[in-house]
């Protein structure tokens, strides 16, 4: 009797454990991110993931040095403008890491889109604006545009504003459908 | 006893060696003061930092104003902006004046100052002892009303062809830099300004490349040039050619015909410069007791007497002067050392700039020929200055700028 109840309750401790250890695989599994199989998510993505926008659609991304040369600032100011219509989101990420110099910026700036907005976020560090434009391909404090797309975390375009000859092609790639 | 007199001898002649005086030269820690910013905040490394007298040093900031600090404690003393200038009347007096009739130069505060709407750049200063020439410029447009030449000039490069091709009906918006050497004195008031209008006697050959460096003369202008007919490309190709290009001008301030061209590839040693190297070495004047001194980032020479002081042989390869002290007894020199970028994605091969690995002080004894080196320990990019008896650069850290200097000691 004694013996029976014995192994009744092991195989009951047995079973529960079975279970027990059957649900905490299940939570495990669905507590894991979902990544591409073999893939790590770029920084660029984990940065994104942490912004107020729409991940839907192609992403425009400036990097901007507000130490770049006139021109190339000019161009950015003119892209900017000219892809204002697009309603896709925006990320700004300004190559300034002080408190104090980002408010003589806002201050003195007449260029009005330095102001987050929906669908648009402005980072502003040094270090975050070299990270992005070396993943966009460029080592050096330049200017840039990009189009990036979050579900793929791939740069569809990247190019230094001085170096862009035709807007339309940043026009096209923020358009691209990727399947 | 003969080899007691022997030992004698010899402890003598050791005693005499010692007691020989030879002069040591040392170089001190860094001193370090965190420079004013209550009523200038700094954006980017100052540039062309040069010490003015005993406890004041100039330096461009933010590309847009010069401004005066003391030494020792950092304090912003006084600065200039042309911020108070209006650029449209100033342009209206100058430019269009020189071009009625042919050109209307358009001045747009929103495409003169990148981001924040300024009206200007300023870039390169140079101080007599009693005014301060500082070099001004700002991006405009120009209009070409009946100036065949320089129109067709604007599409005479294969990009500009290739657009004109591509855009049959387009309309063309041509932007221009506008140059002038503002003169201020010592207290930084405006006395007056000197717009640098294109010069005839180029011939198309060179441009003034005032933000490189300039120097003043009396009325004598020197200035660092730019090829504009000779391409970099072809330089490097054919850097052997003797006379093949030159390095400055020496113009006049009254007269705008008065041109002489000066140091070619015959004298100065371009063999090491690669193509990007002619882009980013420092060139720069600097006065001294023995006049006018000019360096084109390897070698230094008088420029009156057109004899060099110091040729690139007593510095690696890979290292270059950002700016340099002379007298009878020395040259002090401060350097940097570049390490070679091999390859950068995205950017077409050799066209990438190096970096900077490593910052020293040398000393060069000219009588005799020594040379002694510090090593400075500096992580970010700066600007320099030397003089007899201090090294000057700024750092930085997260949340402020430094005015820093070393005590050069000579024992």
């Amino acid at each position: 009797m004694l013996n029976e109840i014995k192994n009744t309750t092991i195989l009951h401790i047995s079973h529960s454990m079975k279970n027990s250890i059957l649900i905490f695989l299940v939570l495990l599994f669905f507590s894991c991110q979902h990544e591409p199989m073999g893939k790590a998510l770029s920084y660029l993505h984990r940065v994104a993931d942490t912004l107020q926008i729409d991940r839907s659609g192609n992403i425009l991304i400036y990097t901007i040095n507000p130490n770049d040369c006139i021109t190339c600032l000019n161009a950015f100011k003119s892209f900017d403008n000219k892809l204002n219509g697009n309603s896709g989101s925006k990320i700004y990420v300004v190559a300034v890491d002080r408190m104090i110099e980002r408010q003589a910026i806002e201050k003195q700036t007449t260029y009005s889109d330095l102001q987050p907005q929906k669908n648009k976020a402005v980072l502003w560090g040094r270090d975050l604006f070299d990270s992005i434009n070396y993943f966009g391909g460029v080592n050096l404090a330049m200017t840039m545009v990009m189009v990036y797309n979050y579900q793929k975390d791939s740069v569809l375009y990247s190019k230094p504003v001085r170096e862009i000859t035709d807007m339309h092609e940043i026009g096209i790639e923020l358009e691209k459908k990727i399947e | 006893m003969k080899w007691f007199h022997f030992f004698w001898v010899i402890v003598i002649c050791f005693l005499c060696a010692c007691t020989r005086e030879t002069a040591s030269w040392s170089a001190g820690d860094p001193m370090r003061v965190e420079i004013d910013e209550s009523a200038l905040i700094i954006q980017s490394t100052p540039s062309q930092i040069r010490k003015i007298n005993d406890s004041i040093v100039a330096m461009v900031i933010n590309r847009s104003q010069l401004a005066l600090y003391d030494l020792y404690t950092g304090e912003n003393v006084r600065s200039y902006s042309a911020e108070i200038i209006n650029f449209d009347s100033l342009l209206n007096v100058t430019y269009n004046h020189q071009y009625k009739g042919r050109r209307q130069y358009v001045y747009d505060s929103s495409s003169a100052g990148g981001l924040t709407d300024g009206k200007y750049q300023m870039f390169t200063y140079y101080f007599t002892g009693a005014q301060f020439y500082i070099y001004v410029n700002a991006q405009v447009e120009v209009k070409y009303i009946d100036d065949t030449i320089a129109f067709k000039k604007r599409f005479s490069g294969a990009q500009m062809k290739a657009i004109s091709e591509k855009y049959k009906n387009a309309n063309f918006h041509f932007m221009e830099w506008v140059e002038f050497i503002f003169i201020v004195d010592r207290d930084l008031k405006l006395q007056k300004i000197l717009p640098q209008y294109e010069r005839s006697s180029f011939a198309g050959q060179y441009s003034p490349a005032f933000q490189s460096g300039f120097a003043i003369d009396k009325t004598d202008l020197y200035a660092a040039i730019a090829p504009v007919g000779l391409t970099l490309g072809k330089i490097d190709a054919n850097k052997d050619t003797p006379g093949l290009f030159y390095s400055i001008a020496k113009l006049n301030i009254q007269d705008e015909k008065a041109l002489k061209l000066l140091f070619s590839n015959e004298e100065l040693d371009f063999s090491p410069f690669s193509y990007l190297d002619r882009y980013f070495s420092e060139r720069f004047f600097k006065n001294s007791e023995e006049g006018l001194l000019f360096s084109n980032g390897k070698e230094i020479w008088s420029v009156e007497k057109n004899t060099p002081l110091m040729k690139g042989e007593k510095l690696r390869d890979n290292e270059w002067i950002n700016s340099f002290y002379v007298d009878k007894e020395q040259l002090l020199l401060t350097t940097y050392t570049l390490d070679k970028k091999a390859y950068q994605p995205g950017m077409a091969e050799g066209k990438v700039p190096d970096t900077i690995s490593s910052y020293n002080v040398i000393r060069i004894d000219r009588k005799m020929d020594t040379m002694a080196l510090k090593k400075l320990n500096l992580m970010d990019f700066s600007r320099f200055d030397v003089d007899r008896n201090n090294v000057i650069y700024v750092e930085r850290d997260k949340e402020h700028y430094y005015l820093t200097h070393i005590p050069l000691n000579e024992k």
